[in-house]
Parts: structure tokens; C-alpha cells; sequence
């Protein structure tokens, strides 16, 4: 590993632990870092105090770990993309996998009464997997040549995904007010029992993608010469296809379509490291959790007493990196492997 | 004296010295869009709760109905059709306007975020400033820094291609957020309308906000007719224009402000309804000789459009009130998934 990647991951490490304190510390109720420092190791003093427990295990525990687990996935599901569809600028919410999921998820909850944590997770699946084989049919159809272009196709995607689910949800009076938050990318009413649930999927969407990373790799010199080294790609393809949508389903049933981080981690993460994609799997993974974490307790602490959905802060903040890259062309020297 | 030269598919008008060439096709188009969009209305109108057939519609609005048509066709139905019409034309002229400007198809005010600076001035003054009236007039001031901030980044888009439009949609993305950060601070209560306003929504507007922008919107008209010509040999490129003898960056620039007050008009009064500005010229350029940039046959789809989709959504919807944005997202992004694919074999 160079001495920059090093760098770059015993300092992201170090932000991260930071982060997580920051996390735990900040947000409604008066406690601060000592008091849930104290709880958590079980200082008997505040482990008397029930409000204290309260704050912690209901909610900043919970959403503190849910931000770990959405960032993570969606930032590994974006290089996922990225790589399948040999572009820079691919992610689940700029290609509108992520208003598939929120399709899947608006008819499991109208037309099945959807009420668990798993009904959630599978309905989501359903969407992100219909998606996801949309985006990779056109990413396929479209070339290489034409990056600008499928994200153009993701706008129409998201569109046409999201114009359905809202023309479903507002002709069935569904509680407005609390889908307009989620639908915004929220953290804020993340729970323990449906982490329990989702995180060890995320895992198992994190294990699949690990395998597929060396015939990935190959798979970036184009398919025929990959075919030639003995990589049956279509497996591949579908290994991908599999992972990508497990692993977006775990981020959008516990908090909704959060567009931006999986892009903004998965392409500092191929900046930092071009063509070894299980090391571009781990740098997305730590910058993933890092700017969701980041974001998260940053929306917390901006407009006190209110809060800001997540997804909106980090589309203030992606939509502009998105500018730069593009003007500035960067991507195109990472469309190959160099 | 020498013969005069027919050309084929054009009645001429002559006076005197002076013959003027009407394209017998277009105006045949314009005449059976603008039937259409009558019929439509007439429909339109008399779709909903209540008795009301088509005959008492136009019994009606001759001025022979009874005191509750009337009623129900001026006070209840009329404003919203006028509404969908009026937004319809603004935004089929806005997008014919910038797509022949910028040569892109792709390239219209609610995919580069003119439409989404407009209604974000709108929602910013609506939040902030109790001020009665709907403010509709604050529109044009966010779409011209849209605008700014867009043609600030790009300066060249008729070269850029995709670019363009990626960026547009990334500031659109950057402006739809900032509108959100706004509206969340508020309980849905308060928000209620504006939200629903945001997606592009006609219920429940009054004469009070349509009449000031129609007037506006034929003020306009005649500069829109005056740069018309221009702009149709400005699609032959740069130089060629200027050889044929147009002032290029100054007919540019009066075309872009001429858009962008346009479009921020067509915002103003039911949110930003998206894709109808890039569905429209399309229709148009089909229908139209393609000689020069179709913007008032473009107008009349817009407005057969806009008019069709809220009709469509308020007898599919009954009775729950759906935002008309939300059909022509669903509408539009079909339509712009298909132009793409039938354009891949073009790099970007």
C-alpha cells in the first residue's frame, strides 16, 4: 500500500472515532460526551439515570450506527456501479436505483400493508433490484463512451420511478408528513431492532462484493479479455447485480434515499486508488461512513432546535462537487484503467 | 417583367413591394392545435363533480347558463384551465427558445434549473414574507440567477452537449435542496399549498395571479416575433448567422433574458411542472416545416400538454388532489429515457 493510502486510512480511521464521539455527544437532550461516555462503559451513576438511557439507546445509539451502516453500503453499492458500468459518475441516487427502492418500498407498504422491518427491506429489494437491472440494461446499451449520457438515463429513471411513487402515495393519503421527511434521507428515527435486522445483510452485501472484487478488476480491460482469463462474466455481472441491490435495500428501508454520499465516497475512493478494487472497496466503505457520519451530525447541530433531513444536506453539498468534477473533466482519465 | 418564383408549401401575401411567406403547413398546424386546445378546455371544464355536460359548458361560457354553471364554470373550473393554458404556453415558448439558443434538445429551463430557481424565489418569499398575495413576481429574479450562476459555469453550452445538461441538472439538484432545507423548518400545516405547489400544482389558483402574468406574457410577444427570424438562422451556426448579418452575442443574449423571464412567468403559477418545456418544441419541430424555430406552435403544444396532463390527473385522481407535476415526471422521464436511447450511438 503507498505511504498516501496508508495516510489516508490511519487518518480516516482516527476522524471516524471523532466522529462517532461527536455523534453520540450532540442532539436533543442535555447530555454530552462525558454522561453517554459514562453510560456506555457502565459507570454506575449514569446508568441510574433513566433519561440518560433513554437518549442513548433510543436515539443516538441507534442512529449513529445506522449512519455507519447506510454509509457503508451505499458507498460500496456506488463503486459496485461504478465498476460495472465502467462510470466514474455512477451511483444509486443519481441513477435512480434509489427511487426504485422507494417505489418497491410505497407499494409494499399501500398495497400489502407492509408494516416490519423485513417487509421493508424485501419490497425495497424488489424496487432497487428493478433498478438496478434498468440502469445496468441502458449503462450496457450506452457504451462506455457516453458517461454524461446515463446520467442523463438515471434523471429519467428517478423520474418516472418517483413520479409513481408519489402519485401512489398522495391518491392514498398515506401519512404525508412523516413520508415527506423520510423521503428526504433522514436518520432521525432509526432503531435498534431494525438495525439488528438490516445490518447483518448489509455484511453479507459487503462479503459478496469482497469476492467479486479480482474478477472486477479484470473485468475493467473490457469483457473480452477478461472472458479470455477464465472469468465467466456473466456470473460476475450477476454477483454485482445481486450485491449492489442487497445493499441499497438496507440503506433505503433504514433511511430513505440518501443520493450523494455513495458518489461523493465511491470517487475519492477511485481517485485515491485506480484499479486494486478491493482497496477502492475499502477506501469507499471508510469515506462512505465518514461523510454520512459527517453529515449526519452536522444536520443535527446546523439549525438547532430544528433538524435537517440528511439527504438534503448532502445534496447542498454533492450537487456542487458534482459541478466541479464534471467541468473540470477529471472523470475522463478514470474511465480507463491507467 | 420577370416571373415570380412560388415556392412550394407557402401561401404568399403580397402588398405592393412586399410579399410575406406563410408556411401553409405550419399554419394549418396551428390552426388544428388551437381547435384542439379549445375542445380540451370545453372538456376540461366540464370534467369534475357536478352535472356539467360539454353542451352547458359552452351554453355557459356564450352566456346563457344558469346562475350555478356559471358558478361552477368562471369561479370553479375556469381559472384552473386558464392557469394550465397560460403556464403551458410560457413554457412550451421558454423551451422552444432555449433548445434552438443552446442547438440541444436536452437543454430547457426546467432541466438546467432556471424553473427551479424560479419557484425557489417564489417559496423563499412566500415563507419569509407574510405578505397575502401569492408571490408570483419574485420568480424572475431567482430564474435570472439561476441562470447567472449557470452561464457563469458553461460558457460555451452550444459546444458542451451533455455538460450542459449535467450541470443543469447538479445546480437543479443544488437549488431543489436548498428549497428543502427551507420548507423543513416549517410544520406541513403552514406548508400544506406551498408543497404541494413545489411538485406543480393548479388546484385552487385565482384570476388574481393568472391575469397579471398573461398580460405580462403578451406584452412579451411581440419581441418573441421580433427575434424569431434571428434566432432561426442562428441555428446555421455562429459565423454563418453573422455573415447572413445578425448581431450574434447581442441577439444571443436578448433571446437567453427573453427564456428566462418566460419560463420564470410559466414557474410562477402552478410551481415547476417539469419536461412539458422539452416536450413541447419536440412535438412542435415534428409537426412544423423545419425551417425555423416553431416557438408559437410550440407554445400551443405546451399548452395542449399542460392542459392534458392536469386534466388527466384530476379525473384519474378523484378524489384526492394530485399534484400535475407529478404526471408530467412520469410522462417526461418516459419521453427523455426514449430520446436517449434512440441517440446512443452518439458519443457525448
Amino acid at each position: 500500500m503507498p505511504a498516501l493510502q496508508k495516510a489516508t486510512f490511519v487518518a480516516g480511521g482516527g476522524l471516524l472515532l471523532v466522529l462517532l464521539a461527536l455523534s453520540l455527544a450532540t442532539g436533543a437532550g442535555v447530555y454530552g460526551a462525558e454522561s453517554v461516555l459514562g453510560y456506555l462503559l457502565g459507570a454506575p451513576e449514569y446508568v441510574a439515570d433513566d433519561k440518560l438511557a433513554m437518549v442513548v439507546d433510543t436515539l443516538r445509539l441507534p442512529r449513529t450506527f445506522a449512519a455507519l451502516v447506510v454509509g457503508a453500503s451505499l458507498a460500496i453499492a456506488a463503486s459496485l456501479l461504478q465498476s460495472a458500468t465502467r462510470n466514474p459518475l455512477a451511483e444509486p441516487g443519481l441513477l435512480g436505483v434509489n427511487a426504485g427502492a422507494v417505489l418497491g418500498l410505497v407499494i409494499g407498504l399501500i398495497y400489502f400493508g407492509v408494516e416490519s422491518t423485513q417487509g421493508y427491506l424485501l419490497w425495497s429489494a424488489l424496487g432497487a433490484l428493478l433498478g438496478n437491472l434498468v440502469v445496468l440494461g441502458i449503462g450496457l446499451m450506452l457504451g462506455q463512451a457516453s458517461p454524461l449520457k446515463l446520467i442523463l438515463a438515471g434523471v429519467a429513471l428517478g423520474a418516472i420511478f418517483g413520479g409513481l411513487a408519489n402519485y401512489l402515495l398522495l391518491s392514498t393519503r398515506v401519512a404525508l408528513e412523516q413520508f415527506r421527511f423520510w423521503n428526504l434521507g433522514s436518520l432521525s428515527a432509526s432503531r435498534l431492532d431494525a438495525l439488528a435486522t438490516v445490518a447483518p445483510l448489509a455484511v453479507l452485501g459487503l462479503i459478496l462484493a469482497a469476492l467479486l472484487c479480482r474478477q472486477l478488476t479484470l473485468m475493467q480491460m473490457g469483457d473480452s479479455q477478461a472472458r479470455a482469463l477464465g472469468i465467466h462474466t456473466s456470473w460476475v455481472r450477476l454477483g454485482v447485480l445481486a450485491a449492489s441491490t442487497l445493499l441499497t435495500a438496507c440503506a433505503i428501508s433504514l433511511a430513505g434515499p440518501v443520493g450523494f454520499v455513495g458518489f461523493l465516497a465511491a470517487y475519492c475512493a477511485r481517485l485515491l486508488e485506480p484499479v486494486a478494487l478491493l482497496r477502492q472497496l475499502l477506501f469507499s466503505t471508510l469515506f462512505g461512513m465518514l461523510f454520512l457520519l459527517a453529515a449526519d451530525v452536522l444536520a443535527r447541530w446546523l439549525l438547532q432546535p430544528y433538524e435537517l433531513p440528511v439527504g438534503t444536506l448532502l445534496a447542498a453539498l454533492g450537487a456542487p462537487a458534482l459541478i466541479v468534477i464534471v467541468l473540470r473533466g477529471g472523470f475522463r482519465s478514470l474511465l480507463t484503467v491507467r | 417583367m420577370p416571373p415570380i418564383a412560388n415556392p412550394s408549401g407557402v401561401w404568399t401575401l403580397r402588398i405592393g413591394g412586399l410579399s410575406l411567406l406563410l408556411h401553409r403547413r405550419n399554419w394549418l398546424m396551428f390552426g388544428l392545435l388551437a381547435l384542439l386546445l379549445a375542445g380540451l378546455a370545453v372538456l376540461a371544464i366540464s370534467l369534475g363533480s357536478g352535472n356539467l355536460g360539454v353542451r352547458d359548458v359552452i351554453a355557459t361560457l356564450a352566456g346563457r347558463g344558469s346562475k350555478l354553471q356559471e358558478i361552477m364554470v368562471f369561479k370553479l373550473r375556469l381559472p384552473r384551465v386558464a392557469a394550465a393554458i397560460v403556464a403551458g404556453l410560457a413554457m412550451g415558448m421558454a423551451g422552444c427558445l432555449i433548445q434552438t439558443l443552446v442547438r440541444n434538445r436536452l437543454a430547457t429551463p426546467d432541466m438546467i434549473g432556471v424553473n427551479e430557481g424560479a419557484s425557489l424565489a417564489v417559496v423563499a418569499f412566500a415563507l419569509y414574507l407574510t405578505l397575502g398575495n401569492w408571490p408570483w413576481w419574485a420568480s424572475p429574479l431567482g430564474a435570472l440567477l439561476a441562470a447567472a450562476a449557470l452561464f457563469a459555469l458553461c460558457r460555451r453550452p452550444g459546444e458542451q452537449g451533455y455538460l450542459f445538461i449535467v450541470i443543469g441538472i447538479a445546480l437543479s439538484e443544488l437549488l431543489g435542496a436548498i428549497g428543502d432545507f427551507a420548507m423543513s423548518t416549517q410544520p406541513l400545516v403552514h406548508l400544506g399549498s406551498i408543497y404541494l405547489w413545489t411538485m406543480g400544482h393548479f388546484a385552487g389558483i385565482s384570476y388574481q395571479t393568472v391575469n397579471p402574468i398573461a398580460v405580462l406574457l403578451a406584452l412579451l410577444c411581440p419581441l418573441l416575433a421580433l427575434v424569431n427570424r434571428p434566432l432561426a438562422l442562428l441555428r446555421f451556426g455562429d459565423s454563418t448567422a453573422q455573415n447572413l448579418g445578425i448581431r450574434v452575442p447581442a441577439i444571443q443574449l436578448g433571446v437567453l433574458a427573453l427564456a428566462i423571464l418566460v419560463a420564470a412567468l410559466g414557474t410562477a403559477i402552478g410551481g415547476p411542472v417539469v419536461f412539458i418545456a422539452m416536450a413541447a418544441p419536440i412535438l412542435a419541430s415534428w409537426l412544423a416545416r423545419d425551417n425555423l424555430a416553431p416557438i408559437w406552435l410550440s407554445a400551443l403544444c405546451g399548452a395542449v400538454l399542460l392542459l392534458g396532463s392536469d386534466t388527466l390527473v384530476r379525473v384519474l385522481a378523484q378524489p384526492e388532489e394530485i399534484p400535475t407535476g407529478i404526471m408530467t415526471r412520469l410522462l417526461g422521464g418516459i419521453l427523455l429515457l426514449g430520446l436517449l436511447i434512440k441517440d446512443r450511438r452518439g458519443a457525448d
